[in-house]
């Protein structure tokens, strides 16, 4: 049922469709190296273009319905949020115990957050010309359920979701994230 | 002598004692994540690949849940569907309406939609009511009639005049993208210079 990823050298290209989903893991093993790498200077490109964006909040995404307390945190401050409200890239979602908020990014992509959760939005571009982009999300406590959208079309390796213990590559897909803690015994 | 002898002693037993009685200190929570992935309504392929403590596990069927810690490698399993729905209630709960698509039609040349089309707007504000956070994409198309560019400019009038059309409706023109496509997009293929009713339009999504 669960295919290892080790070894990703074998001659697909003749069966390529069903083996897409199996030959996705060696890329983003690759990709996942040369992004580590490259983290810090990812890093410091997105607080300058939130302090480009301080003026005029780039709107990332929209946000759908709310379901109790759900702010976001921003370089700006902290702000409830409604329905309607954009969110930025480097903003991060916060909802309150009991509380949940869906958001669409531009992309089409549809996040949902569940209770006492904190969801960094941690890059995002899209040219809404080609569908090109890149988005990469941060679970940093709780629950998140994501239906990717079109960046994840046309390009999977470019949709990264992290958390505290692993990272999350994609293929035009539903799926559920849960990050909680627990004592070893 | 004999004093210091017992007193080494006493402090060994102390010091035994003391590891035997004390409880352990209690270790920090560490972070624990759960990746499941959900079926696909449109039968696209799907996966989900999770990589921790330098291996990755590929999920490809419906509720494959993948547990990983810190430095760990990823466990698989599979989950029932009804416990995950039940975990996860508030996650379904709070999805957003699916998105729904309209397409209007145009007059020759011009910007000015056909009657029918006319028609229909006040259905596309109505049912806008349905979604919150209302997003409107307007995205305009000619035929294969005049130039490229002229075409493009045409296709973005388009656009725009629907979206005009749609303000006066009372949707939230901040909420509101007009693009335009020219000829690239036909929804019927043709030659050039062929003039084609079906692909002088605007295609509306509400999400």
């Amino acid at each position: 049922m669960t295919k290892s990823l080790r070894s990703p050298a074998r001659p697909l290209w003749a069966a390529l469709p069903s083996l897409l989903p199996a030959l996705l893991p060696a890329l983003l093993l690759g990709l996942g190296q040369a992004r580590a790498q490259s983290t810090s200077a990812s890093t410091s490109t997105a607080s300058t273009s939130a302090a480009a964006a301080s003026a005029v909040r780039e709107r990332a995404a929209t946000v759908k319905l709310v379901n109790g307390q759900v702010l976001a945190r921003g370089p700006q401050g902290e702000r409830t949020l409604n329905s309607g409200d954009e969110v930025a890239a480097s903003e991060r979602v916060l909802t309150g115990k009991g509380a949940s908020v869906s958001l669409v990014l531009r992309d089409g992509s549809t996040l949902m957050l569940g209770p006492d959760s904190a969801l960094d939005l941690k890059e995002f571009r899209f040219n809404p010309t080609t569908n090109e982009g890149s988005l990469v999300l941060s679970v940093v406590k709780g629950t998140l359920r994501m239906i990717t959208g079109l960046i994840g079309k046309t390009r999977p390796e470019s949709v990264r979701i992290t958390t505290p213990t692993s990272t999350i590559g994609v293929l035009g897909t539903d799926f559920i994230v849960e990050v909680s803690e627990e004592v070893l015994p | 002598m004999i004093a210091r002898r017992l007193a080494l002693w006493s402090l060994l037993a102390l010091t035994a004692l003391a590891g035997c009685s004390t409880p352990p200190p209690p270790k920090p929570p560490v972070p624990r994540v759960q990746v499941v992935l959900l079926p696909q309504e449109d039968g696209r392929p799907t996966g989900v690949v999770v990589q921790s403590g330098n291996a990755s596990q590929t999920l490809v069927e419906p509720f494959q849940r993948a547990s990983s810690r810190a430095n760990q490698a990823p466990v698989v399993d599979q989950a029932d569907p009804e416990q995950v729905r039940q975990a996860y209630d508030p996650l379904f709960k709070i999805a957003p309406p699916k998105p729904v698509r309209y397409v209007l039609f145009f007059q020759p040349g011009g910007t000015r939609l056909t009657g029918e089309s006319q028609a229909e707007l006040p259905r596309i504000q109505a049912e806008s009511a349905r979604y919150p956070g209302v997003e409107i994409l307007v995205v305009g198309h000619t035929d294969t009639k005049g130039s490229g560019e002229g075409n493009d400019t045409l296709s973005l009038r388009r656009a725009q005049q629907v979206r005009d059309l749609l303000v006066q409706q009372g949707l939230p023109a901040n909420r509101i993208e007009a693009v335009g496509r020219g000829e690239r997009e036909l929804a019927v293929s043709t030659g050039d210079e062929v003039d084609e009713p079906r692909n002088r339009r605007v295609e509306i999504q509400l999400r």
